[in-house]
């Protein structure tokens, strides 16, 4: 299984642009992080704690979004990983690289049966920029088993998020109904009273069910449409977010806006899952 | 009446999406034997009902000129079809000219591969390309969700005035040359390049989102 011995690894496809925030993320909680570039040896991995695919635009998102890094030689290296059950996390652009890669939801081995399409939103197209709420889904998860706490009362965290092509589909029925049945399912959009997003602004994309991560079944791979190394701490939380993190916020000193954030608990969550 | 308008446009300059997507499939994806240029186009098809057709066509031109929704003449070149009963316009890049700059780059590539020097375009027809069997395909890809067709329709109903627009095409129309034997084989070969079914099979689309249909398959000649 996993080691604490060894670092995390953040991969830097050419393109990303948060590889350098997701290891002081990491490092917030005391994991050891550093980033590997794309075409690195495959042995980089081999003693990884974990690895996580950062959010950016890898290859400029030509073709699709996510579908070229998916098809780099490191990323075999990637899926060996996580088949031996060592911790992979996708954020944004990472998560699209693994749900073209196959990594998720992992129903059928290999088989690409879900896509990140362009977002749908009514009277507006193209990139979305903003902060939604989460809260955990049914499917156990390594990034979420543990990061209780972090939730304020209908059981949702704030947490920001920024792309063109967040929209978790299917065309497979079988699929279609396996994730409404909330297998694979690790994370939702929510209302803020804590119902899970149907519809545009709280499901800021569309996507199915209001699926905004799906897991493995082995719960060791999250694939993640929301940046959680940009809620890491508090002063990354703006105060019109509401709820309880917005009342921390506005009620901070100065010293306390390096305390943890909202997306913290993504982070901790694998820190305890590693250490157990 | 309809009118049946076919509107192709292309990047003037390199296209670094089809640059990538080619290099990607010869290099990562194991289709260097086969693939030898690759390029695409934004697909669009309207039909158009209007009792004046010279009017609308007129009309549909300004509005193609004056708005960058479809193509940006700084940027893009084009081809416009116009058909209807008893009359018809083009104008713009032919695919006939479309069709040589897929056959050029496809020489390229062969040449590029051979290694060796000739004394005459002739010695290079002669050698080279004389025995290389390629076809070339057409792939229109679109998405399965009609909605952003039908969002364009209500748009050009708007600017035309016309009764009725059916959007008929909307898509990425990818233009392949292959290596291959047979019609049957250049057909397997573009559907493995197309269809993204596993991390090792196809690139230029997902189809939990996407479709596909073939718009051309045939033999062609590298020679000159």
């Amino acid at each position: 299984m996993t080691t604490q011995n060894g670092h995390v690894i953040v991969i830097q496809f050419p393109g990303v642009n948060c590889e350098y925030e997701t290891v002081r993320a990491l490092e917030s909680v005391g994991l050891r992080a550093r980033i590997a570039r794309w075409n690195a040896r495959p042995e980089v991995l081999r003693d990884a704690a974990a690895i996580v695919l950062p959010g950016g635009f890898s290859y400029q998102d030509r073709i699709r979004a996510g579908v070229v890094a998916a098809k780099d030689q490191i990323m075999d290296s990637v899926l060996e990983a996580a088949s031996r059950g060592v911790p992979v996390m996708g954020i944004c652009n990472g998560a699209q690289i693994l749900v073209e890669a196959g990594a998720v939801p992992g129903y059928q081995t290999g088989a690409i049966d879900l896509a990140l399409a362009p977002n749908d939103m009514p009277d507006r197209s193209g990139y979305y920029c903003t902060w939604v709420r989460l809260k955990k889904g049914p499917a156990s998860c390594i990034f979420t088993a543990f990061f209780d706490g972090m939730q304020d009362d209908a059981g949702t965290i704030p947490i920001p998020l920024a792309h063109a092509e967040g929209r978790f589909v299917t065309a497979s029925h079988m699929v279609s109904e396996k994730l409404g049945s909330n297998e694979g399912v690790a994370l939702l959009y929510a209302t803020t009273d804590g119902r899970t997003a149907e519809s545009f602004p709280d499901n800021p994309n569309g996507s199915v069910f209001g699926i905004a991560g799906v897991t493995n079944p082995g719960g060791n791979v999250l694939a993640l449409m929301p940046h959680p190394e940009r809620a890491t701490w508090l002063h990354q939380v703006p105060r019109r977010v509401g709820g309880r993190w917005a009342k921390t916020r506005e009620s901070a000193r100065a010293e306390s806006l390096f305390t943890p954030g909202p997306g913290r608990g993504f982070f901790e969550s694998l820190r305890k899952g590693l250490a157990q | 009446m309809t009118v049946e308008v076919t509107l192709d446009v292309f990047l003037k300059g390199v296209d670094l999406v089809a640059s990538t997507a080619f290099l990607t499939l010869r290099d990562k994806m194991g289709y260097r034997r086969n693939l030898l240029a690759l390029s695409r186009l934004d697909a669009y098809g309207f039909a158009i009902e209007t009792e004046d057709p010279d009017r609308t066509v007129a009309t549909l031109k300004r509005v193609l000129a004056t708005q960058s929704t479809f193509y940006n003449r700084n940027k893009h070149n084009y081809f416009l079809d116009c058909r209807w009963e008893g009359g018809g316009t083009t104008e713009g890049t032919t695919p006939e000219d479309y069709r040589q700059q897929l056959v050029s780059q496809a020489r390229k590539t062969v040449l590029a591969g051979t290694k060796k020097d000739f004394d005459s375009t002739q010695d290079v027809d002669r050698v080279i390309f004389k025995d290389v069997p390629v076809y070339r395909t057409e792939v229109l890809v679109e998405d399965l969700d009609p909605a952003a067709k039908t969002a364009m329709a209500r748009k050009l109903e708007d600017e035309l005035s016309a009764a009725r627009v059916v959007v008929t095409r909307l898509g990425t129309c990818w233009h392949l040359a292959l290596r291959a034997e047979t019609d049957g084989e250049a057909r397997e070969v573009t559907e493995g390049i197309v269809v993204t079914k596993k991390r090792d099979r196809g690139l230029l689309l997902n189809p939990n989102y996407q479709g596909h249909k073939f718009l051309a398959l045939e033999q062609i000649g590298l020679g000159r």
